[in-house]
């Protein structure tokens, strides 16, 4: 049993396929001795068969637009999880430098109570 | 002295446990170059398959409009630009994801290249100085005949090294499923949308080439000089559809490289295939921006 998904790739196959054909220069030929009617009617065929490719591939993009949008929670704590990480790096560098300079206090306390 | 050996100890064991992360550092940065420029060079395709879509509603368009009244001209061109118009925004939303997909990597790229050894170093050294000030032994202490303050340096290095694998792989534990996920919807963003441009292609080419090619060659007249060479350049540019092989390969690269990566099995050959097709998709991105 195909799923929505499947069936809708499918049917977009099917339509492009049927544009294709319908464009091509043997359908052209052969339309070309049929009675104004039959051709206006295939124009109108053409134009509705276009339509709904561009439908359907609007429906397909907004579909893996909405899960990519769902996404984007988790990109985002990601990024701030990732950046936290890099500040930690970096701040080892001035806590060590901080310590120094409170231990350098305490050494020249140390060294005046002697 | 007993209490700095054994900290020193615990500072090895942390560098060991890091060096046994087998998602290097190294790695994640250039995983992350590789996103960075997937990133980059989307909205060039988006833009590409717009002008595509577009291209192919307006040359169906045209070749039906004789057929059709002034009315229905009219409500067709406002249906056809009314979906154009979804198309762009559709695309334009895929854009600015793109853009946080970007960002992941570039946050990503500098944790891995953050490089802070030498202040680390520089401060370490001055504590121990300072240390040595209120605590004379430790000035002159040696580990395996080394002096301690000879020490800093490589073990600094490797540390820092550790830190950003342990922070590595806390982010990968937390998160490689999440991005993983992503880059399977971006390969069927990428096949959705490869799959329309070779359609509309390949319709712009039936329409301006081959029906012309088919109609000269079913007339009664002699074939142009150029009719062969028109034929085949008209039958191989469908095969040879540039943007959908390029793109798909490197997406399906990058996605099968960022699970082997998470795993800790991704080998300097699997970097360097990754790396060259995400190459070929930035020349393409770069060729399609050219010629918009």
């Amino acid at each position: 049993m195909p799923t929505a998904g499947e069936l809708r790739n499918e049917t977009l196959r099917e339509l492009r396929a049927a544009r294709k054909d319908m464009a091509s220069a043997r359908f052209l030929l052969a339309l070309r001795d049929q009675p104004r009617e039959v051709q206006r009617d295939a124009a109108l065929k053409q134009l509705r068969t276009q339509q709904m490719i561009l439908s359907l591939e609007n429906a397909v993009l907004a579909e893996i637009r909405d899960q990519l949008a769902a996404q984007e929670q988790e990109l985002t704590k990601g990024i701030a999880a990732l950046a936290k990480a890099r500040k930690n790096l970096t701040s080892v560098a001035r806590v060590l430098d901080a310590l120094g300079q409170v231990l350098s206090i305490v050494a020249k306390i140390a060294k005046a109570l002697a | 002295m007993t209490r700095t050996l054994g900290i020193l100890g615990q500072v090895l064991l942390l560098v060991l446990a890091g060096c046994g992360t087998t998602a290097t550092v190294g790695q994640a940065g250039r995983v992350a170059d590789a996103g960075i420029a997937y990133a980059d060079s989307m909205p060039a395709l988006f833009d590409e398959s717009f002008r595509l879509a577009a291209t192919a509603d307006s040359l169906t368009l045209a070749e039906n409009r004789g057929l059709l009244t002034a009315e229905e001209r009219g409500t067709d061109l406002a249906i056809h630009d009314e979906l154009l118009t979804e198309r762009l925004k559709l695309l334009r939303d895929l854009k600015a994801h793109a853009l946080v997909l970007r960002s992941y990597f570039v946050a990503l790229k500098a944790l891995a290249e953050t490089d802070v050894s030498g202040e680390v170093a520089q401060a370490t050294r001055s504590l121990a100085e300072r240390l040595g000030k209120l605590h004379a032994p430790i000035a002159t202490a040696t580990i395996g005949g080394q002096p301690v303050g000879d020490l800093i340096d490589p073990v600094v290095n490797v540390a820092v090294a550790a830190y950003q694998n342990i922070a590595l792989r806390r982010e990968l534990d937390a998160r490689a499923g999440a991005i993983e996920r992503e880059l399977a919807l971006q390969k069927a963003a990428i096949q959705a949308i490869g799959e329309q441009m070779l359609a509309d292609w390949d319709l712009q080419i039936q329409i301006q080439e081959r029906n012309p090619l088919f109609m000269t060659f079913i007339e009664d007249r002699p074939l142009p000089d150029n009719w062969t060479e028109r034929r085949i350049a008209a039958l191989i540019r469908v095969a040879r559809f540039e943007p959908l092989n390029t793109a798909e390969k490197a997406i399906e690269n990058l996605h099968q490289s960022w699970i082997a990566f998470a795993e800790g099995r991704l080998g300097d050959g699997g970097l360097a295939l990754l790396l060259r097709d995400i190459e070929d998709l930035v020349q393409l991105a770069v060729k399609l921006k050219g010629n918009a």
